[in-house]
Formats: structure tokens, C-alpha cells, sequence
């Protein structure tokens, strides 16, 4: 295989855990611009879809359609639910206190989890398989393919509707002076509960993505997933929906790559280099903006 | 004819006989210990235009607050066209008709001229997140309807060049102009100006006094406003109302609250000692 060929599939592999990474990491910063809170839960929402297609594909014997479906409904309603119930009437307290919160229901989600289906990992089923493409001498997967696409279009999706809806106004308007947007009748409650559900939904798409490319769920699967994400997050300026992606993309390449160079046990610590780097040199991120000290 | 006495309710002759747009009746607020307006009672005509005056730290802005549902009262009651106003969220009073500017402008700085009138006009661009994502006729309707309308409101200050301009890149006169069509967007019935006049000059005053009136004209609303420039609150404001450590002392008309010795003593302390 030439060097060409093999930085071409390599760079395809990277877009496919990138966008997975991206989509995460787009719930990580949505939440982050509208009320300040790293919401560590946002991993563990991953893993509890995961949980979902498993049981309807798996237990259920049902088809792909209807898990991908109620995982993405079921992730959804799971950080509306989380966001009413454990964020809502903590509005008021310091941002320590929700970030505290955060962690706790993250060890939650992950205990339930255990208590319920048990500690040890279960197969996924296959959801989607095709035939794989062949680009020259590049093999493309079918799943890759997928997986890129469907990111790309869920991203357009959220383009639009945070720059040309309403609602993707009442979010822009909300995060930059709450005060202020209720005074323009919007309402806070709801435009933070949609926050979240477009967040989760998004999260719940990822997880069917990831599920296609690792096919093994695992209650403890969301945390590395979720800090990776995270880490995508800030690399690309946490707050920012575009610096989210490019951040996801970035992380998703890197790793490819270090994996590829043989450096493959150096992945992870790569990544967490990456963020140390990123706090050092430009903690706003790629896109962030920067942050005007009034005096 | 006899004196009217300044601590009587007053509101402008052609609106007597309309349902009050705003009726306080012994609003106040404490913070702690500390009473910051007390005993508030203070009606607003239907198209009327007043001032609320009042040395500094009087409680001008924590009325406004009331107002506006910010904080919510401690005691009293406040009516919006005759309907109390008790237990609002400042995003329901609003969409029952108040809108504000701030006497620190408060514009969402990093969004357009035009999303920020966009957003004034939230609550009257209807449709679903369904017909959003899939981009239904009703979407295209509305967006497109809510553009004309925030056009429109941007011409009346003749400020529809800038529509897409950042607001925070605007000079600061058209920063204020700005946040006035953003409050009128939200379609109000009742319009606070937090010291509109600010950091004028007297021919931008000038300007600013019959931009408020032509408003009040167009929109039949009633314009509340806070202002420490005289020259402005004596030659628009129908009724003035003053505001002394967190009383209304007087409220009347320019004439009656130039000469009304409760007033001259608040601002200038009590003569001959």
C-alpha cells in the first residue's frame, strides 16, 4: 500500500471517530454557551443510547430503524430530564455546585447502568452494513461512509436552526445576556430545555455512530468518550457550535494518526497533551472568543 | 380653578376614561433591612408620556425593575390595563406588554442589527421546531414576515442600511436607537426608557425628544421614562412624577411639579436656613 493510500484511509478513519467526537462534543459546548456548565453527564447520556439500541435491536429483536430511533427519542428525553431534575433548581447557585451536580449524575447514570444490565460489556448488533467502497487501491468502509454522512447532515441541521430559526435565536440570545432575553419575552426555561434536547439528540446520534464503528456497550463506556469529546470542545473554543466540530474533526484525525504511526497506547494521552497544550497557549480555543476584562 | 394637589394621581386629560396602562397601588420592595421603594402608587395614562424623576439613588431603576417583573414586589399591587400582575415572570410581562432599554446598553452585541430586532420580535414569529427542520411553507412565512416587520421598524430611525451590521460595531447613538426598536418589536403597550438621553449631545437630545413622540403617535403606547436631562423631561413628558428615597412625592404636570415646593426641597434642600 502506498504512503498516499494509506494517509487517505487513515484520515478517513480519523473523520469517522472525529465526527462521532464532534457531534459529542457539539451537546458539550451548546449546554457550556447557555449556562456555563461542563455537563460531564453528556458522556453517559452516550452511553445509556448505546443501551438503547441494544435492548430494542438485541432483547427486542426489533429492526435497526426503531433503535436508532428510540435512541436518539430516548437521549433526548434523558437530558430534558436530567437538565429539569437536577440543573434546573440549581439556576441560582454557584457554578461549582452544577458542575459538582454534573460529575454526580455522571457516577448515577453509569451505577443505574451497572444495577440494571450489569457491569460486563454486551455485543451490539450490527445496524447498518453495506458493501465497502474502493477509492484506487483506499478501502472505504460502509459504516465510515455512514457515519461521516450522517454527521455532516445532523451539523447542517444545527446550523440552520441555531442560525436561522427562532429558537436557534432565543439560544444565541440567551447565552449572551439572560437578563436581557426575558426582557425580550423569551422564555429561559424553555429555551434551556431545548438546549438540551438538541444537545442530547445529537449525543444520541452519536451514540448509534459509535455503536456501528464499536460494537460493544459497556456501562463506563461514556466517560472516555465524553472527555475526549470534551477535550474537542475546548480545542476548538468551548461555547463555540463551529469550534466544536472542527475541534471533534482535529481529535478524531490526531488519534488516527498517532494510532497509525504505531504510537496506537500513546492515543489517549496524546489527546489530554493536546488539551494541557490548549489551556497553556490559548485557553479560548481555536474559535473562542476572547474574553474582554471590564474595568 | 383650584390647585390640584401634586400627590393626587394624575394622568393626561384625554386619557381619563381609558382603563389606566399601569396602576400601582402601595407597590415596594425591601432588600434585607433596606426599603428601596415604598408605598409606590402611580398611574400611567394610555398614551401618555411621562418621566420619572428623582436625585440619585431615589429608586428610579428598582421601579422600573418592578415594572418589568425583574424583582418582584414585596407589597402592593401592580395592574397592566387593569389586570394584576402578580407572580409574572419578567419574559410574561413582556409578552404582556412591557418592553425596556437600560441605561446601560444591553444590546446582544456579538448578533446583527437585524437578529436583534429578530429577537424583539421572538414571541410573534410562530411556528414548530418540526416545520423549522423541515423547512415548511409556514417557516418561510413566518421568517419571512418577521424580516419585513423588522425592517420596517428599523426604517422608522432610518437605521435599515445597518441591518447587517454587528450591533456592537455600531456608534453609540445608534446603539440606543437600536435597543428602542428592539423594544418596540416586542410590541408593548407600555415602552420604559432607562435615561434614553445619556451621554447626548443637545442637538442628538433634540433628535432623541421627537423620535419619542413620533412613537407614541405611531404606536398609541404609553412611554415611561427615566431621564436626569430637564430640558428633555420638561418638553415631552405629559406627567412627571418624582421619586424621593423611595417615595413618589408628586406627580403632575411640568408646570405643577416646576413650582411644587416638596420637589424644589428634594432636589435643592430646604430654602432660607
Amino acid at each position: 500500500m502506498s504512503v498516499l493510500s494509506m494517509i487517505v484511509s487513515q484520515l478517513i478513519n480519523g473523520l469517522q471517530s472525529g465526527s462521532v467526537y464532534a457531534l459529542i462534543a457539539l451537546g458539550y459546548s451548546m449546554v457550556y454557551g447557555i449556562i456555563m456548565l461542563l455537563n460531564f453527564a453528556h458522556g453517559d447520556i452516550i452511553m445509556v443510547g448505546a443501551y438503547i439500541v441494544w435492548v430494542t435491536m438485541s432483547v427486542l429483536g426489533l429492526p435497526p430503524a426503531v433503535g436508532i430511533i428510540a435512541a436518539v427519542a430516548g437521549c433526548t428525553l434523558l437530558g430534558v430530564i436530567i437538565e429539569k431534575v437536577a440543573y434546573t433548581p440549581l439556576r441560582k447557585s454557584p457554578r461549582l455546585s452544577l458542575l459538582i451536580t454534573a460529575i454526580g449524575v455522571s457516577f448515577f447514570l453509569q451505577n443505574i447502568a451497572q444495577l440494571i444490565i450489569g457491569a460486563g460489556s454486551k455485543t451490539m448488533p450490527a445496524i447498518v452494513s453495506g458493501p465497502n467502497l474502493y477509492i484506487g487501491s483506499v478501502n472505504l468502509s460502509f459504516v465510515a461512509i455512514v457515519t461521516i454522512v450522517v454527521s455532516l447532515i445532523s451539523m447542517a441541521i444545527l446550523t440552520i436552526l441555531v442560525q436561522k430559526t427562532k429558537m436557534g435565536k432565543a439560544m444565541r440570545a440567551v447565552s449572551e445576556d439572560m437578563g436581557t432575553a426575558q426582557l425580550m419575552g423569551i422564555s429561559v426555561n424553555k429555551t434551556i430545555s431545548f438546549t438540551f434536547a438538541i444537545g442530547s439528540a445529537l449525543a444520541g446520534i452519536g451514540a448509534v455512530l459509535y455503536s456501528c464503528a464499536y460494537p460493544q456497550a459497556s456501562p463506563t463506556m461514556g466517560s472516555m468518550l465524553g472527555l475526549k469529546a470534551f477535550v474537542a470542545a475546548v480545542l476548538g473554543g468551548i461555547g463555540s457550535i463551529p469550534g466544536a466540530m472542527i475541534g471533534g474533526f482535529a481529535i478524531g484525525i490526531l488519534e488516527a494518526f498517532v494510532s497509525a504511526v504505531g504510537l496506537s497506547v500513546w492515543k489517549d494521552g496524546v489527546v489530554f497533551a493536546i488539551l494541557i497544550l490548549v489551556l497553556l497557549i490559548k485557553p479560548t480555543g481555536i474559535m473562542g472568543r476572547e474574553i474582554k476584562e471590564k474595568v | 380653578m383650584a390647585k390640584r394637589d401634586v400627590r393626587e394621581p394624575f394622568i393626561p386629560e384625554r386619557d381619563k376614561g381609558l382603563t389606566p396602562t399601569i396602576e400601582c397601588i402601595g407597590l415596594g420592595i425591601d432588600f434585607g433591612g433596606l426599603t428601596a421603594v415604598d408605598d409606590f402608587n402611580f398611574t400611567l395614562g394610555r398614551t401618555e408620556i411621562a418621566g420619572l424623576i428623582g436625585p440619585n439613588g431615589a429608586g428610579k431603576t428598582t421601579v422600573f425593575n418592578l415594572l418589568t417583573k425583574v424583582y418582584q414586589p414585596s407589597r402592593g399591587r401592580m395592574l397592566l390595563l387593569g389586570k394584576d400582575t402578580k407572580g409574572m415572570t419578567t419574559a410574561e410581562a413582556n409578552c404582556a406588554g412591557i418592553a425596556r432599554t437600560f441605561q446601560n446598553i444591553r444590546l446582544f452585541k456579538d448578533l446583527t442589527v437585524l437578529e436583534n430586532v429578530l429577537i424583539g420580535l421572538h414571541n410573534e414569529i410562530r411556528y414548530t421546531m418540526f416545520e423549522a427542520v423541515f423547512r415548511l411553507p409556514r417557516y418561510w412565512r413566518a421568517e419571512k414576515a418577521a424580516r419585513e416587520r423588522a425592517l420596517e421598524l428599523l426604517s422608522i430611525f432610518n437605521m435599515q442600511d445597518m441591518a447587517d451590521d454587528i450591533a456592537g460595531s455600531l456608534p453609540y447613538g445608534a446603539q440606543r436607537r437600536l435597543e428602542i426598536v428592539r423594544a418596540l418589536a416586542t410590541n408593548p403597550t407600555l415602552l420604559l426608557l432607562d435615561e434614553p438621553a445619556a451621554g447626548m449631545n443637545p442637538a442628538e437630545t433634540a433628535e432623541l425628544m421627537e423620535t419619542i413622540r413620533r412613537i407614541r403617535d405611531m404606536f398609541k403606547i404609553s412611554i415611561l421614562l427615566i431621564e436626569h436631562d430637564m430640558n428633555l423631561v420638561m418638553g415631552i413628558c405629559e406627567g412627571i412624577a418624582v421619586l424621593n428615597y423611595g417615595r413618589l412625592i408628586a406627580k403632575g404636570t411640568p408646570e405643577e411639579i416646576k413650582s411644587d415646593p416638596n420637589v424644589i426641597e428634594a432636589y435643592l434642600g430646604k430654602k432660607g436656613c
